[in-house]
């Protein structure tokens, strides 16, 4: 009889849990398959108006041609009107359905693109993440060159140990996609945008020469680096990554490249060194800083050199920084130095530097799709 | 024993299981259980003036199973089929049918549009109205046929569901009455039901006339329809244009000029197009009085009135109806300190005018030659400013005033802005938008949706010129998380696209994205169809208003126009807070309708003053003399001529339950031209207090006063009440916000006689002789408990205004037991210096509820 009352209770209590189990919804972050997490597999028009279409645009749909689906049973489709300056696509983790904006773990961002045209496209990733002070913060974009008439896996790898030197991953703002600006229309194929997490990654630990401030031998040197501009236009955010053209190195066999979309805008295009990324040992006893910038482009620019030992934040600017203008002659490299001295007359702390602003403050041209360019490197510290 | 112990144990448990296991069921879906049957689903109506949550299932008005419309030819209107049904419905549609007069004359189907009404959940409220409480409003309108092809044609049990019907009725129709049947398929079982079509024998004017300047800004079409095509922005103007709107922003993005006049050129004859915006770049300025500051690029500007005046012909003038808007630095200037700004850039641009006239001639003198009217239009091309007429550093600077809508609120108001006008020869507009919200009219989703429709009556009424929105599809949500860059949403999920607390519902946005239904344009909603039909009635009141000005020559008096259609204006609102009576305003549409059918006639009969005092009306008539006259089946003698026709004048009790004069108009000489005019006047009205002697029962709050005024001079006729209600002012703040200085009304006689849930309005005469405007509101005292009816603003002009509270539309549970009134005034002033309100109350009268409304 015991037996027969403990059996019934069972029932009882399986029943009972039949009927009452609701069906929990998982987000989608915390469903994770051997650290693989699917942020959007582009399933549905729903899932599309959880990202922001931004500058010019074609058209994005959902498609459901199999042949253009590598996971579920559809795939973005984005057509790309001719002459489009720049579109770009946002994805936000940090809102539904995925609700991830912690990147403290990820390794890498991975998508599959099919690109169907009898041409090699470009698309960029990037970034913006939030400050500790609030501040948006933008990684460069990192370009794939995506094979014609195939499927592509576009991976981007989070360089934690150095980006984080930077940047804090704990809040994605977006998972920025860029877009290519071409003379013709185009049509790409996107779907299974994933993260990985959980890898280990190889520590950062840059072997400096004595007098580097940043040569930008090791690759990830332009992890440390805030693109921008005023008023956050994505699509004339400067562009940057590594050259390897020794035309453009004044140190060692690598520099950084500066491309910076042109455009009638005003709105002051920058680039950040994000000094704390760097050993601050370095500057003990510094007498002064020296920088080279190679000016690509046929005419004579200015750029402003902003030297701070403060973190900016989004409520502005806690005091004053030492601000330089400084032009560039066409083809020509220029070595800028900032003493201790001038520094301190303009009560900045050079043992104190945090940031490194350069602002380029005429990209104005016509000219679809073309960029000006400026090459960089040779970042030291004399004592 | 212990047996027994065990049985009784192992029932529990069983009897446990079987509770669970029910319970289990009862949480997991059912089965479907076959065919709906009739008795299943209840199906009735509601016209397009109310907006029925989805909750309301014991919704107090329901009209029968049939769609029924009254129209003018051309016009577009509106009825909502309404169902509610005790299981779950599976698939739901309703299919259209054509209708005859049985003369064989056709409304084809495909004059109809079914929509299902798609709902918001709102939780966060646009107003602290009773009326509106937080639930699931009908908004988005999703096309029959898509609905159906997105699986979304389904109804849960004990819920409501619109379906939204629209004709649009062909201004080739012969007047008459048609009649039809519409299929209702719910889960294979079909109803049937009967669609009537009554057309009057009037065309709406095929010219609009009202100007709109609604914006539809490219980067937030492109957020909501994934969709950043130059195309889909052509379709969406092309569309609005069928809702008698013309978007502001014009669908040429390449800045060049020829091909934004070419658009224009395009679609200037759409009879629908009214103004349109040139567009504006900005740039750097100085001047001599306020240094740097931004301008408009006057070179653009220039270039885009050329292009104009090079596609113009004298016929064909494309510049008269352009105007700028130049809303990123002229918006609401008054509130940012830019009123000097304003006043530079209305500079610029004036001299950019003169200077676009001026380059034309010099390049070839002979440019205006039989166009001099194009010459014309240059020079007076209008900028708009939003904002109000106080500032007199703008006086004289702006062309176009277009404060917001509650500025409009009194007739002080009215005039004060009317006088700016005429003074500094400027036009004006109006706006609405986050603000003025509830009892003002709105374009909210929780408020009366007889407010987006009752804009245009007043627009009509008070000659405002044009309407202005900033924005028909807000996609995203405004948000400070992103830098106060939009961040995405889903436009049906999200009910208002500012992310904060002060956010309404609707606001910025009257359409959705199509793309979602693989629709390439956009979806409409509740809201813009009122619009529309507020703005085709502003043309027939227009219409209306110049037909009785024509007859003026024919009667050789003077017919005020505005004057009789006040007798329609002031019973659906007050200033610009719209009445909530749905049943009043399609009564009121109705007699517009029929006052524009009588005016066509051969008998050129119309009504041409209507004055009610308490229960007693006089009406005057007008008719040709060829024409007889009965009313209410006695005959009319006695008439004085008038020109070329007879004035009657009649005075009538009201005191009956349901007032209406039928008139028999019958030609002398053929009996066969004839017509019978019926206008409702109204419910019984009875007076219930004229205030003539002292009353037990009337009461005030400390330290207030009132007595009888028997001079007559400050009232309606005989005695009237005079009041002092004063404020008190104590360092107890907590006193202080919780006194109200107050008149109350209680046990008195007349109260006990009245049954509050048959009453259709509570009225009285209000003279406010303070000074300066208060505000008034009328509650309903229930025992100890209180209810806020209404809210009222009384002019200090030292003239009696009349107040009219809406009763019709309380929904208060304790109405029945009604047996007091209150007037409650806000405690304000100082310690020293109290409020104190003065004024002279008289004539408080109660209306009834149509015989047979609930």
């Amino acid at each position: 009889m015991k037996k027969a009352i403990a059996y019934l209770l069972t029932a009882l209590f399986c029943l009972s849990a039949a009927g009452c189990e609701g069906k929990n919804k998982e987000s989608v972050a915390s469903v994770a398959e051997d650290g693989i997490i699917t942020l959007y597999d582009f399933e549905s028009w729903e899932e599309l108006s959880a990202f922001a279409f931004r500058y010019e645009f074609g058209r994005a749909t959902i498609n459901r041609d199999k042949a253009y689906v590598k996971s579920g049973d559809a795939s973005m489709k984005v057509e790309i009107s001719a002459k489009t300056q720049t579109p770009y696509i946002l994805f936000y983790p940090g809102f539904e359905p995925v609700e991830k904006s912690d990147f403290t773990d990820v390794d890498r961002i991975t998508l599959d693109v099919y690109n169907p045209e009898d041409r090699e496209i470009s698309v960029w990733l990037s970034l913006d993440t939030r400050s500790a002070y609030g501040f948006e913060m933008n990684t460069t974009g990192k370009e794939f060159v995506l094979r014609k008439n195939s499927w592509n896996k576009v991976v981007y790898q989070i360089n934690r140990e150095s980006l984080t030197k930077a940047f804090s991953l704990e809040e994605v703002m977006h998972i920025a996609l860029r877009l290519d600006t071409t003379e013709d229309a185009y049509t790409l194929y996107f779907d299974n945008m994933q993260i990985r997490t959980g890898e280990k990654q190889k520590e950062y630990k840059s072997q400096r020469k004595t007098d580097e401030l940043l040569f930008f031998e090791d690759d990830r040197d332009i992890d440390f680096f805030n693109c921008s501009t005023y008023y956050f236009v994505k699509y004339l955010y400067p562009l940057l990554d590594v050259n390897l053209d020794p035309n453009y190195c004044t140190e060692g066999r690598k520099s950084m490249r500066v491309r910076i979309p042109i455009s009638d805008l005003t709105v002051f295009p920058m680039v950040e060194l994000q000094v704390d990324a760097i050993d601050s040992a370095a500057f003990k006893d510094a007498k002064a800083i020296s920088l080279d910038i190679y000016n690509a482009n046929a005419k004579r620019l200015p750029v402003d050199i902003h030297m701070r030992d403060f973190y900016r934040t989004s409520g502005g600017s806690p005091k004053a920084d030492l601000k330089r203008q400084v032009w560039l002659n066409a083809d020509e490299w220029t070595t800028v130095i900032f003493t201790r001295e001038e520094l301190a007359a303009a009560t900045v702390d050079i043992e104190g530097l945090k940031n490194i602003g350069f602002e380029f403050i005429d990209q104005n041209d016509k000219g679809f799709g073309k960029y000006i360019r400026f090459y960089m490197d040779n970042f030291k510290i004399i004592k | 024993m212990i047996k027994a112990k065990i049985r009784r144990l192992l029932g529990c448990i069983l009897s446990a299981m079987l509770f669970c296991g029910v319970c289990a069921c009862a949480r997991t879906e059912t089965e479907p259980k076959g065919l709906s049957k009739a008795e299943n689903v209840r199906v009735w109506s509601v016209s397009s003036s109310v907006k029925v949550r989805k909750e309301d299932v014991e919704y107090e008005n329901k009209g029968p199973a049939a769609l029924n419309y009254s129209c003018v030819k051309g016009e577009t209107e509106s009825m909502q089929l309404m169902l509610t049904p005790s299981e779950k419905i599976q698939s739901y549609e309703l299919i259209a049918g054509a209708l005859t007069d049985g003369r064989g004359n056709e409304i084809s189907a495909d004059a109809f549009e079914i929509y299902a009404e798609s709902y918001f959940d709102i939780t966060l409220r646009s107003n602290s109205s009773s009326l509106y409480p937080a639930g699931a409003y009908p908004d988005a309108l999703i096309p029959m046929n898509l609905s159906v092809a997105a699986g979304e044609n389904t109804v849960e049990a004990n819920c409501n569901q619109g379906i939204w019907v629209v004709v649009n009725v062909d201004r080739e129709l012969p007047a008459g009455n048609y009649r039809g049947v519409f299929s209702l398929k719910t889960d294979g079982f079909i109803h049937s039901i009967p669609v009537s079509v009554d057309i009057y024998g009037v065309e709406l004017p095929l010219e609009a006339t009202m100007g709109t300047i609604f914006l539809n800004r490219r980067e937030n079409v492109l957020m909501g329809e994934h969709d950043g095509r130059e195309e889909l922005m052509v379709r969406y103007f092309e569309e609005m244009l069928d809702y008698r709107i013309t978007l502001c922003d014009i669908p040429v993005y390449s800045g060049d000029a020829v091909e934004y006049a070419e658009f224009i050129d395009k679609y200037f004859d759409e009879p629908n197009m009214t103004t349109y915006i040139v567009p504006y770049k900005t740039k750097a300025a100085t001047s001599d009085t306020i240094g740097s500051y931004t301008s408009i690029d006057t070179e653009f500007f220039k270039a885009h009135l050329k292009a104009l005046a090079d596609k113009s012909t004298a016929e064909r003038d494309l510049v008269k109806d352009a105007m700028l808007y130049i809303y990123s630095l002229t918006d609401e200037p008054e509130m940012n300190g830019g009123e000097y700004i304003v006043c530079e850039i209305n500079k610029d641009i004036q001299r950019a005018k003169k200077e676009t006239v001026n380059e034309l001639l010099r390049a070839e003198p002979d440019y205006f030659a039989g166009r001099e009217n194009i010459r014309e239009s240059i020079l007076n091309v209008r900028t708009i400013t939003t904002g109000g007429v106080d500032s007199e550093i703008m006086h004289g600077s702006i062309d176009t005033y277009c404060p917001m809508i509650n500025l409009f609120h009194t007739e002080d108001d009215r005039k004060k802005i009317n006088d700016v006008c005429e003074e500094y020869g400027a036009d004006v507009w109006w706006y609405t938008c986050i603000a003025p919200r509830n009892p003002f009219c709105t374009y909210h989703i929780d408020d009366n949706l007889l407010g987006a429709r009752l804009l245009s009556w007043m627009q009509a009424d008070y000659g405002i010129e044009g309407n202005l929105y900033y924005d028909i599809s807000s996609y995203a949500l405004s948000s400070s998380y992103d830098n106060n860059l939009s961040v995405p949403c889903n436009p049906y999920m999200q009910p208002y696209r500012w992310d904060n607390p002060q956010a309404v519902n609707g606001d910025g946005f009257l359409v959705y994205p199509g793309s979602k239904y693989d629709y390439f344009g956009f979806l409409p909603s509740v809201r813009l169809m009122s619009i529309r039909d507020g703005m085709e009635e502003y043309e027939l009141l227009k219409k209306l208003e110049s037909d009785y000005e024509e007859l003026s020559a024919y009667y050789q008096t003077k017919i005020d126009g505005k004057s009789l259609l006040s007798e329609l204006y002031k019973k659906l609102y007050t200033g610009t807070m719209p009445t909530t009576d749905a049943a009043l305003f399609d009564a009121t549409r109705l007699e517009l309708l029929n006052y524009l059918s009588d005016v066509q006639g051969e008998s050129k009969f119309l009504i041409e003053k209507t004055e009610i005092r308490g229960e007693r009306a006089n009406i005057s008539l007008l008719v040709s003399a060829d024409y007889t006259l009965k009313i209410n089946g006695e005959q009319l003698t006695d008439g004085e001529i008038a020109g070329q026709g007879l004035r009657y004048v009649l005075n009538l009790d009201l005191s009956r339950q349901d007032n209406y004069l039928t008139i028999e108009v019958v030609h002398k000489q053929n009996s066969s031209d004839a017509a019978t005019i019926t206008r409702y006047l109204g419910g019984k009205t009875k007076l219930v207090n004229s205030f003539e002697t002292a009353q037990a029962g009337i009461s005030v709050s400390d330290s207030s006063s009132y007595r009888i005024d028997e001079r007559g001079e400050n009232s309606i006729e005989g005695n009237s009440l005079y009041a002092e209600i004063r404020s008190i002012i104590k360092e107890d703040e907590a006193f202080n916000q919780n006194f109200y200085p107050t008149l109350t009304m209680k046990d008195v006689d007349w109260l006990f006689t009245i049954d509050f849930t048959e009453i259709a309005t509570l009225e009285f005469d209000v003279k406010n002789v303070g000074g300066k405007p208060f505000t008034v509101t009328v509650n309903l005292l229930a025992g100890k408990q209180a209810y806020a009816a209404g809210a009222f603003i009384v002019n200090g002009t030292g003239e009696f205004t009349h107040i009219r509270l809406d009763v019709s539309g309380i929904s208060w549970s304790k109405l029945a037991e009604a047996d007091g009134i209150s007037l409650t005034f806000t405690n304000g002033g100082s310690i020293e210096e109290p409020e104190v309100y003065r004024f002279y109350l008289d004539n408080m009268l109660v209306t009834y509820k149509q015989e047979g409304a609930q």
